[in-house]
């Protein structure tokens, strides 16, 4: 796939790590913190982006309102970005279309690319995925985040996902939340009271998907029993 | 980047999917032309489909998407533009019509079911709120009537320190503190629970109140003796006090406030932390902040309470009928948690038409005769305060202040 700068994501897949080597003048779009190396050649300006509606919308996809932007403005240079997860990382050339991306999970783009959030409405409110999805669209890069590696699945039909495995899709994809099929009424029920085990999206149409390979409300389950129990004093 | 202005009417956005390029997809330019729909991607490629092989669909994330097949599905166009169907319809002459159509409606039926959908939800979410509020209150009492009393007796145990430094010194006279114990001792045996353990502590305060902690501890404060018409009138509040503990009414307090979680820690036999959440709650919040409810339930049963240990019930009229007009400051902290007074009277005067009238007897000692005990008592208290004053003054000829003494006294005080 096409790029508008150079890159390379090293470290794959646990602690994926994106390197972009950017021209004179070249710009990237890098959420606050990502940023773990550059070369002075590069400056650093904080700040809103997109107007008060694309903020915002940022901001309920799980975002940063304030976005850092890189600019090789002393000659060409390399930043280094390191996603907050433990996990992958991706890149995608968005060629006038629009990726749906999960809260969170951007990293970086470049110009010609919009980042915004998108409601979910009902979809997002029972996915337990919150209620507003990031949405990149436009022309050009976008590196975003896994939690554990990444799959790139090819979706044409139909394909089911755990919502906890999501990570992207492309929105000529359409889903709907749904419970497992084969599940009984009861662990229907149970799955729409206590929080999502076993929810799934099901994605038809044609387009890509990314799955991780770990999911964070998993770990946390696999984890909750190990924890330091706190202590009684008195 | 685009935008849908730059385009002309019969160009729109959108994307290719194709084996024949590479990664399968692209971004393209769509134009509408006289026989089908060119698609123009980089570097000046074209792709073409006739309207006559245009397969329709609707889909994408927005469900608004535009998508266009081969019959074989080779390759497809598709377009979010929401010109797009219109334009379509007009370039293709009759082709597409019925497609385009027929696509649109199934689309808004889409999203008038899935708005409908929503609403559903909503309100099945607000039901299943509400339904679940009611359940966990009413399980919350359930719960809470299983807890043996002793947890009550351990949260106002822990409680009651803080709860006396709040408010003011306690009053140790023997022969007031009988004569209101000899009050609560006649109402007793007629409480709702046997085996409580009443205590009365009085309280130094020109604050009109009186409060129960969890556990039979009943505060009376100075300022409610003085405003009280008669010895049954102090029974009554009494009554009503003793009411919120038989009635459980602090644990219930604190179950709300801490959640149904700690009803089931108590339930399961954790109590060590409830206690020390209890406490701390029952200071903060609980303590003087009943719902209207739970007052009106306190009246009732001490309305019944006081009927069957022969002491007129009409006090209870009396004293809820005298609140309102008391000008004192003080008066406020019991009137703004005990509201709407006129509403109690006649829940009150309800039950007792329906419970009928018995042989009361009065008390054998006047109100003012516990006045006279109190005020004895302080001006005993002021004498020998004084007294130790002078003492203490004797003591210490320096001008030193006497503080390091009273700070150790505080820090033995609160350590208890």
């Amino acid at each position: 796939m096409d790029s508008d700068v150079q890159f390379e994501i090293s470290q794959r897949p646990d602690f994926g790590l994106i390197s972009v080597q950017l021209e004179q003048g070249q710009k990237i779009f890098a959420e606050p913190s990502a940023m773990a190396a550059m070369d002075p050649t590069i400056t650093l300006k904080a700040g809103l982006k997109g107007g008060i509606r694309k903020t915002i919308g940022r901001a309920l996809g799980g975002e940063s309102m304030v976005i850092n932007t890189f600019t090789a403005d002393r000659g060409p240079g390399e930043v280094i970005f390191a996603p907050g997860a433990p996990g992958d990382a991706v890149h995608y050339h968005l060629d006038m279309n629009t990726l749906m991306v999960q809260r969170g999970a951007f990293v970086a783009h470049t110009d010609g690319v919009e980042l915004t959030g998108k409601w979910q409405g009902a979809k997002g409110f029972f996915s337990g995925k919150g209620l507003v999805l990031l949405q990149a669209s436009g022309t050009g890069d976008l590196f975003f985040n896994s939690y554990g590696a990444i799959l790139e699945m090819d979706v044409r039909g139909e394909y089911i996902v755990d919502t906890g495995y999501v990570v992207a899709f492309e929105n000529t994809l359409n889903y709907k939340v749904d419970v497992l099929p084969g599940l009984k009424t009861g662990g229907k029920l149970k799955s729409f009271f206590f929080g999502g085990e076993g929810l799934v999206a099901r994605f038809s149409g044609q387009g890509k998907i990314w799955v991780q390979t770990r999911a964070v409300n998993s770990f946390l389950t696999w984890v909750y029993p190990f924890r330091p129990a706190p202590k009684n004093s008195n | 980047m685009y935008d849908g202005d730059l385009f002309d009417d019969d160009e729109f956005p959108g994307g290719v999917f194709s084996d024949e390029i590479d990664g399968g997809r692209a971004g393209a330019h769509l134009r509408l032309g006289d026989r089908g729909i060119t698609a123009r991607i980089s570097e000046g490629r074209e792709l073409f489909i006739s309207y006559s092989d245009c397969d329709l669909e609707l889909g994408g994330d927005s469900g608004r998407m535009v998508f266009c097949r081969t019959i074989d599905r080779s390759l497809t166009f598709f377009c979010e533009d929401r010109r797009f169907p219109e334009a379509l319809k007009r370039a293709a002459v009759g082709e597409l019509f019925e497609q385009v159509d027929q696509i649109l409606t199934s689309g808004n039926r889409q999203r008038w079911v899935s708005r409908i959908g929503l609403w559903v939800m909503l309100v099945v979410a607000v039901v299943v709120m509400v339904g679940g509020y009611y359940g966990v209150v009413h399980g919350a009492r359930v719960a809470i009537e299983a807890v043996p009393m002793s947890v009550d007796e351990q949260i106002g145990e822990a409680a009651l320190p803080s709860v006396l430094s709040e408010f003011g010194q306690e009053i140790k006279s023997p022969k007031a503190l009988d004569a209101v114990q000899g009050i609560v001792d006649r109402l007793a045996p007629h409480a709702a629970i046997q085996g409580v353990s009443y205590r009365v502590l009085l309280v130094d305060s020109e604050v009109v109140n009186a409060l129960a902690l969890p556990g039979g501890t009943i505060l009376v404060f100075r300022g409610l003796i003085d405003e009280m018409d008669s010895t049954e009138q102090l029974s009554a509040v009494l009554a009503h006090e003793m009411s919120h503990v038989t009635l459980r009414h602090h644990l219930t307090q604190i179950a709300r406030s801490v959640g149904i979680v700690a009803a089931v820690n108590i339930f399961i036999g954790d109590v060590g932390g409830i206690v020390a959440i209890g406490s701390e709650v029952l200071k903060n919040a609980a303590l003087n902040n009943y719902s209207q409810v739970q007052e009106t339930e306190a009246d009732l049963e001490g309305a019944r309470m006081m009927n069957e240990a022969g002491i007129d019930p009409q006090a209870m009229i009396q004293m809820l009928g005298n609140l309102p007009d008391a000008h004192i400051p003080g008066a406020l902290s019991w009137l703004s948690t005990h509201p709407n007074s006129e509403e109690r009277i006649r829940s009150v005067r309800q039950f007792l038409d329906e419970a009928g009238p018995r042989d009361y007897s009065p008390f054998d000692f006047r109100l003012e005769v516990l006045r006279k005990i109190l005020d004895d008592a302080q001006a005993e208290a002021d004498l020998n305060a004084e007294q130790n004053d002078e003492k203490a003054a004797d003591d210490q000829p320096t001008d030193e202040p006497p503080t390091p003494v009273e700070d150790q006294q505080n820090e033995n005080g609160t350590s208890n």
